[in-house]
């Protein structure tokens, strides 16, 4: 088989397009593929939906469409989970625009069915993690869409779609459809998936992998970290290399590609997707240039039979409040503040779920897992509460606001103040049986 | 010496899930790794940061460790609390363990 090349558009809704337009100028590619979902993006864009109709998708669409239309005219194909929650307004917007660039006679793919919010609530499906079933969440159901694979994707590719579009498709299938579809590669072709899958694991982190979240001098370095671009994938039968353009920056040499290897991993011999239960435990990472990594060794031998969902909860509001104290004494008027400030929120504790003090600079991130023998010279209290309601987040934020700036400890500024809703997310796992995914290819 | 003068780590999240990656700088390195960097290790260097239980995994191919962290972001992602709510500080947190390397004299430290 030829080999295929493909590269990452991004791996967030917030990733700017400029590394992707880089990468589809080059040339080089078949396929471009925007992974745009983390697990928050689907509940936050289920509320904006449910607000206005219109919204839930993934904003920069039309810019996409836009861009990237002309090198589709050449013959790239795209792919993304550009619908979110909203398939249907993604698809129009979609069509319009690749209209008005001109490419009629070209596809578009509209992948359905991840929207799984009946099936769970006609199932009332087992919450593992909070100990209940579907039913009993009442009104703090937002959302529930099943984790999907590259199946439909396949198929979307194989009916002539030059951009497939869906929702909440597993990020590396994403990948993995393009290439298991160039590739030939059927449903059960276990190693030749875990292989795709594993080039799926690597370029859905865009950055994250060629030296993004890495540099630690002396260390690790990384070169011109304002310049890393988004990586490719030349994939191969039995390994794949994992490039970067030439001349930009970043790194990526062995010990990036491990490091991202073990990335959001849990048993490496177990790593359950929809289309494949692959084992990364004996991958092997080899460097073949300057800059180019191969990568070979994941196994796989079935499936699982379920599909994961992420179940969006209404779990209240959330008020976090800021505020700086610095020079001689600082930890010690922060600290005072703090005790301060829950003493006068007590009357307010009755709407809390969930509390967390800290001071930025000496307990924020661990706790107190790690010390310091220095005072540091600046210190940031922050206090976050999480309320049943709105009006009380509200009300504690302003009270937080004010025990820092007007009746704490003396010096504290720079107060920031924020009240948002929260979203939970918790996971049931539904028979794949129950999950109707269905691929659709309108002609432009 | 600290395992930062040996390894490299990653931290990735799944709702309150946190997995912090190992990857020794040397290959060889890895049986000592495997002796030192126990659970217990981590337990101790975590404490209540991580609520739940802890689980080891080893990688043979790429020679890298992987521990799992239950109940580790006080309620995952959607609704931590936390200041660093992904735990993506946790991996520098590790660097931080003390590990008996002998006569190794470290690379940096």
């Amino acid at each position: 088989m030829r080999d295929v090349v493909v590269g990452a558009g991004g791996s967030t809704q917030w990733d700017p397009l400029e590394p992707a337009i880089d990468l589809a100028q080059s040339g080089l590619l078949d396929y471009l593929v925007f992974h745009c979902l983390s697990e928050r993006t689907l509940a936050l864009s289920q509320l904006r939906k449910l607000a206005d109709p219109k919204t839930g998708h993934d904003e920069r669409l039309p810019a996409i469409c836009d861009t990237f239309a002309p090198y589709i005219a050449q013959g790239l194909r795209l792919v993304g989970a550009f619908g979110v929650v909203n398939v249907d307004s993604a698809a129009e917007i979609a069509l319009t625009r690749l209209r008005k660039a001109g490419l009629e006679g070209k596809k578009v793919g509209v992948v359905r069915g991840d929207d799984v919010l009946e099936t769970v609530i006609a199932e009332n499906s087992e919450l593992p993690n909070l100990g209940m079933r579907v039913g009993d969440l009442g009104a703090k159901l937002i959302s529930a869409h099943a984790y999907i694979g590259a199946e439909p994707i396949v198929e979307a590719l194989a009916a002539g779609a030059d951009l497939v579009l869906g929702g909440r498709f597993t990020d590396a299938a994403l990948y993995l459809g393009p290439i298991a579809f160039d590739k030939g590669w059927g449903p059960s072709d276990w190693n030749e998936l875990a292989l795709g899958f594993l080039v799926g694991h690597f370029l859905e982190g865009a950055r994250y992998c060629i030296g993004g979240n890495f540099a630690d001098p002396p260390y690790r370095e990384v070169p011109r970290m304002h310049e890393i671009p988004y990586p490719y994938a030349v994939v191969g039968d039995d390994s794949f290399e994992l490039r970067k353009l030439p001349g930009t920056g970043g790194l990526n040499n062995r010990h990036t590609a491990k490091s991202h290897l073990v990335y959001e991993i849990h048993d490496p011999a177990k790593y359950f997707s929809p289309d494949v239960t692959a084992d990364f435990s004996n991958v092997v990472v080899e460097e073949i240039a300057e800059d180019a990594v191969r990568l070979s060794g994941a196994t796989a031998t079935g499936r699982p039979d379920d599909l994961r969902v992420a179940v969006g909860l209404d779990y209240g509001w959330k008020s976090v409040v800021e505020g700086s104290f610095g020079g001689p004494g600082c930890v010690t008027r922060a600290q005072l503040t703090a005790d301060a400030i829950r003493n006068r929120l007590e009357r307010y504790a009755y709407d809390f779920l969930d509390t967390h003090y800290n001071l930025h600079g000496v307990n924020g991130l661990f706790g107190d897992q790690l010390k310091s023998e220095i005072d540091p010279v600046e210190v940031r209290l922050r206090v976050a509460i999480r309320c049943n309601t709105r009006d009380v987040a509200e009300i504690v934020s302003l009270e937080c606001e004010q025990g820092i700036m007007n009746w704490g400890s003396c010096g504290g500024g720079g107060r920031t103040r924020t009240v948002a809703p929260v979203i939970g997310i918790t996971s049931p796992f539904v028979p794949r049986s129950k999950i109707n995914v269905t691929s659709e290819v309108i002609n432009i | 010496m600290k395992l930062r003068e040996l390894a490299l780590t990653r931290s990735g999240d799944k709702e309150n899930i946190s997995n912090i990656g190992v990857v020794p700088y040397d290959e060889a390195d890895f049986d000592l790794l495997r002796e030192k960097l126990t659970v217990e290790v981590v337990r101790e260097k975590f404490g209540n940061l991580v609520k739940g239980r802890i689980e080891r995994y080893e990688m043979p191919g790429p020679k890298c460790l992987n521990f799992v962290m239950y109940e580790a972001l006080e309620g995952g992602v959607s609704y931590s609390l936390r200041t660093d709510p992904h735990g993506k500080s946790y991996q520098s947190l590790m660097l931080d363990i003390d590990i008996d390397a002998g006569d190794r004299l470290p690379r940096f430290g």
